[in-house]
């Protein structure tokens, strides 16, 4: 008995063998997957990855050198061009530190998100927390090529910009475990942000130096129907998506109020979405309730008076109202249930649901929205007095 | 009279070494005659022609005088003793008491009044004689006496108490023990002045007749135990004791483990401590180093500190230092799982550190960890071994050659240096120096198999170790007491200290009396102090 358990135990070391060791040198760090349509409308893959440069001591990084090497390759489908791209490399394209997906809209509109979805799926180094952004028609070769030049990889500096939501409020990406929730949940469409290159703006004239000429900005949703993209929601648009998803978690918004304008400091907010029948009539109540503090003002006001207050509620809620009232009609221009009434129908009347799943857009256009904005401000600061 | 041949100085006429080996039973079947020529013959026979046996013929009375010869081994008495202890009573008070005759003064001798040493011994004998001899007392011999006299002289030099070099405190008792026993029982027993505190001694060593004392407290120490422990000696079976691990390595429960099951010591305090837990603490003669039984895992990580500093530092200090057992042990192998398995699991900044620093490293990074273990052992060990004075030589070599060249040849990362480091330095945190040598091999082995598995190998190692640990004793007692199995109220004393006022009860294992003798009581218990 001792000896079979010692042969399984020489068994357990030299049958199982280091099959996946691999050594950190030779590993190809992507954070960053480009995926765009080639122009013989194939699929093209441009990966970032981390450059391997030898650390001296003493010495800080070179700051000539690019925070991230591309390589691109095309192919019928994803794993074909990264087998390609493996193929022309010495490195071990490694996907586990992949933290942001760009797709070009014009493949998204085209072949739909599937191929991609499937293949992060079955991709297990690619993990589901990895942000999906889509990138305007005509911009994705720019977008993916450009280093701002601050010596931060495309990747990082994108998730660092996402995960900062003090200064980027109006957030509608969504993660890769969101987007297949998004994708195949009832009564629910699939919409994640997009991302665009602009030039810093020349306003404040030559300041900012030569390293950050353009930046990263993510803004806009692409609004997908099914599988594929229909198109976007801009501006207030999108600012009114995420209003309805309760996703501002902080960030300045702005107000003209008495002939000046009034800054105030989101500090929290919550949003409800109800769906009622009423009389065979559909029915959706968006309840949301904003509290804010006054950041900054520029007239002569004090806030001390409570009817001041109540004027700076009323224009902050009609200003949220009339975002959110573009995202619905945006969305319902588009015959796309992004804001995912269906899914609340189905919480609430599975039975229902389910007899008018499946010509859920008969009925999508003609729903009841009635939009509830309830605004509070919190602490209106130090400097009460005009 | 055959005196006349052992008058002269042992230079002179020197006993030719006798070729007979002589064993226990030989020894025992001479008795000592009343013909003081035949028991020096007898002497000289067994320990003859031995330039360190110093033989004194002299004559006892100014009339009817009667011949005598003392023995003794040089530099195990002291001198001072046999002469005015000895020599000076028989030879010259003898006569200003008035006694004159041999064998008035023989009487007087017998009746244990003219020899004013106080550790008289009679015995007809041979065995007895010469065992008196060797330990350094000496041996006086009479005519027409058919006993011998075996009177403690004994007095040899010895290093002065120091303080503790392996085991040194910061706010403790600094006292160590050192090579003599008597010393070391002496340095127990001045701190417990207790008539229940026991020393038995117990003779180890065929030839070398070593002193093993067992010490305990009778009333707090569980008498199993005790037992058990006298047993387990009376059953060694060796030539010689030369230190404390010749005992441990054969009263070990699990010999082939690489976990010590037994605690050393060479703090006097230490042994104190346990004893007044209930443990047996084993004293050698000729070695520093005491044995406490049991010694199961929990005291093993315990330094005499712990209880010197206040309880909560010393919470605190004992689960770093759990932490950093952790560490000595799992570091390079976790290291290792980690960049060459599970990259997925390093931040993306890190592993954009560690690919730098390997970048241009020639060696696969298990090949890297082992060769800067292994200097880094190779280092300790000169550390160890090399005479003070070149000491500097090994760690210019060591901290520079090693560490700094080594990383700008690109032979190792220098991250790799930075672990290795690390474990090196945590291995120095734990206090008891033979624990550290489980950690230091185990360390290597899961290194190994984290190479060929990842952290399932790790995992697999560990557990390997825990489910070993799980399954030896120490002493009867399960070696990972009283974490598992559990004793809710031994756990005061194990990753943290509770403080004074909480130990109202002495380890359940161990102690037969489980409650301490006086009742704890907490600062301001029954009212606040008036001041």
């Amino acid at each position: 008995m001792k000896k079979v358990i010692f042969l399984l135990i020489l068994m357990a070391f030299t049958l199982t063998g280091c099959w996946d060791s691999v050594e950190t040198e030779n590993l190809g760090v992507v954070t960053l997957i480009g995926i765009g349509l080639s122009t013989d409308n194939n699929i093209k893959v441009v990966i970032h990855e981390e450059p391997h440069e030898k650390q001296t001591a003493g010495k800080s990084t070179n700051s000539n050198q690019t925070p991230f090497n591309l390589y691109a390759e095309t192919g019928s489908t994803i794993s074909e061009a990264v087998q390609r791209m493996s193929a022309n490399e010495h490195h071990r394209v490694y996907f586990a530190h992949t933290m942001i997906i760009i797709v070009e809209e014009e493949l998204v509109s085209l072949k739909g998100i599937k191929p991609i979805i499937d293949f992060c799926e079955r991709t297990p180094e690619i993990r589901l927390d990895t942000w999906l952004l889509i990138s305007p028609r005509g911009k994705f070769e720019k977008i993916i090529s450009t280093d701002v030049g601050i010596n931060l990889s495309t990747g990082k500096l994108l998730q660092e910009i996402i995960n900062n939501v003090k200064v980027n409020p109006y957030r509608t990406i969504n993660k890769m475990s969101e987007v297949i929730e998004l994708l195949s949940k009832s009564g629910s469409e699939l919409y994640t942000s997009g991302i665009s290159l602009t030039p810093r703006s020349s306003a404040i004239g030559t300041f900012g130096g030569s390293s950050s000429k353009q930046k990263f900005i993510i803004k806009d949703t692409a609004v997908f129907k099914g599988e594929k993209m229909v198109g976007w929601l801009k501006d207030e648009e999108y600012m009114g998506l995420s209003w309805i998803n309760g996703n501002v978690k902080g960030g300045i918004m702005t107000i003209p109020f008495e002939e000046n304008s009034l800054s105030l400091r989101i500090v929290k907010m919550k949003s409800e979405i109800q769906a009622v029948i009423n009389d065979k009539k559909l029915q959706i109540n968006i309840n949301t309730e904003i509290i804010s503090n006054i950041a900054e003002s520029q007239g002569k006001s004090s806030f001390m008076d409570e009817a001041t207050i109540k004027k700076v509620n009323e224009l902050q809620g009609e200003k949220i109202k009339k975002e959110i009232s573009a995202a619905i009609d945006k969305a319902r221009s588009l015959n796309s249930d992004i804001l995912g009434f269906g899914s609340y129908f189905n919480l609430k009347y599975p039975k229902f649901w389910k007899t008018i799943k499946n010509n859920w857009y008969d009925y999508y256009p003609n729903v009841e929205v009635n939009i509830n904005v309830k605004t509070i401000i919190k602490n209106i600061g130090k400097d009460y007095k005009p | 009279m055959s005196s006349n041949s052992n008058d002269s100085s042992t230079e002179n006429n020197q006993p030719k070494v006798s070729k007979e080996v002589h064993s226990e039973t030989t020894l025992v079947g001479m008795k000592v005659s009343s013909s003081l020529a035949e028991n020096v013959e007898m002497v000289n026979k067994v320990v003859g022609g031995n330039i360190d046996l110093v033989t004194r013929a002299f004559s006892l009375g100014r009339k009817e005088a009667l011949a005598a010869s003392i023995f003794y081994i040089d530099n195990l008495i002291d001198t001072k003793n046999i002469d005015f202890n000895i020599m000076q009573p028989l030879l010259i008070d003898s006569y200003a008491t008035g006694l004159s005759t041999g064998s008035e003064i023989v009487a007087e001798i017998l009746a244990g009044n003219l020899i004013t040493r106080a550790q008289i011994k009679k015995s007809k004998n041979m065995k007895e004689l010469v065992d008196g001899l060797l330990v350094g007392d000496a041996v006086l011999l009479i005519e027409g006496i058919a006993e011998v006299l075996i009177i403690s002289s004994k007095g040899y030099d010895y290093r002065s108490v120091e303080e503790s070099n392996a085991e040194p405190v910061v706010k403790g008792p600094r006292d160590a023990f050192v090579e003599v026993l008597s010393v070391n029982i002496g340095l127990i027993r001045r701190r417990i002045h207790s008539p229940n505190l026991v020393f038995e001694s117990v003779k180890v060593g065929k030839v070398t007749q070593t002193t093993v004392c067992i010490s305990y407290i009778k009333g707090i120490c569980s008498s199993k135990l005790v037992n058990e422990v006298q047993s387990r000696i009376n059953k060694i079976n060796i030539d010689g004791i030369l230190g404390s691990n010749y005992i441990e390595e054969f009263i070990n429960d699990e010999p082939f483990s690489l976990f010590p099951q037994i605690r050393n010591t060479e703090r006097p305090d230490v042994c104190c401590a346990a004893l007044l837990e209930g443990r047996v603490v084993i004293i050698i003669d000729n070695t520093p180093v005491a044995l406490i039984i049991p010694g199961e895992f929990v005291s093993l990580l315990q330094s005499s500190e712990d209880y010197y500093d206040g309880y909560i530092f010393s919470s605190l200090i004992r689960i770093l230092r759990y932490f950093s057992f952790a560490i000595a042990l799992t570091l390079p192998a976790f290291y290792i799982a980690v960049s060459n398995f599970h990259q997925e699991m390093i931040p993306t900044e890190l592993l954009r550190t560690i690919i730098s620093s390997r970048t241009g490293v020639p060696l696969p990074n298990i090949v890297e960890a082992i060769l800067m273990e292994v200097t880094f052992e190779i280092l300790i060990e000169a550390g160890v071994r090399l005479p003070k004075t070149v000491g500097q030589a090994v760690s210019i070599v060591g901290g520079l050659v090693i560490g700094q060249s080594a990383v700008q040849a690109s032979l190792v990362s220098p991250l790799m240096v930075i672990v290795v480091s690390l474990t090196g330095i945590a291995t120095f945190t734990i206090p008891q120096y033979n624990i550290s040598h489980p950690v230091r091999i185990v360390r290597f082995l899961l290194m190994i198999v984290t190479a060929i598995l990842g952290l399932y190998g790790l995992m697999l190692g560990l557990l390997f170790m825990l489910l070993h640990l799980c399954s030896i004793r120490s002493f009867g007692i399960p070696y990972l007491t009283p974490l598992t199995p559990l004793k809710a109220s031994d756990l005061k004393d194990t990753v943290i200290r509770a403080p004074w006022w909480n130990f109202s009860t002495r380890p359940t294992e161990t102690s037969q009396n489980k409650k301490r003798m006086c009742k704890p009581s907490k600062p301001h218990e029954g009212g606040r102090n008036t001041l």
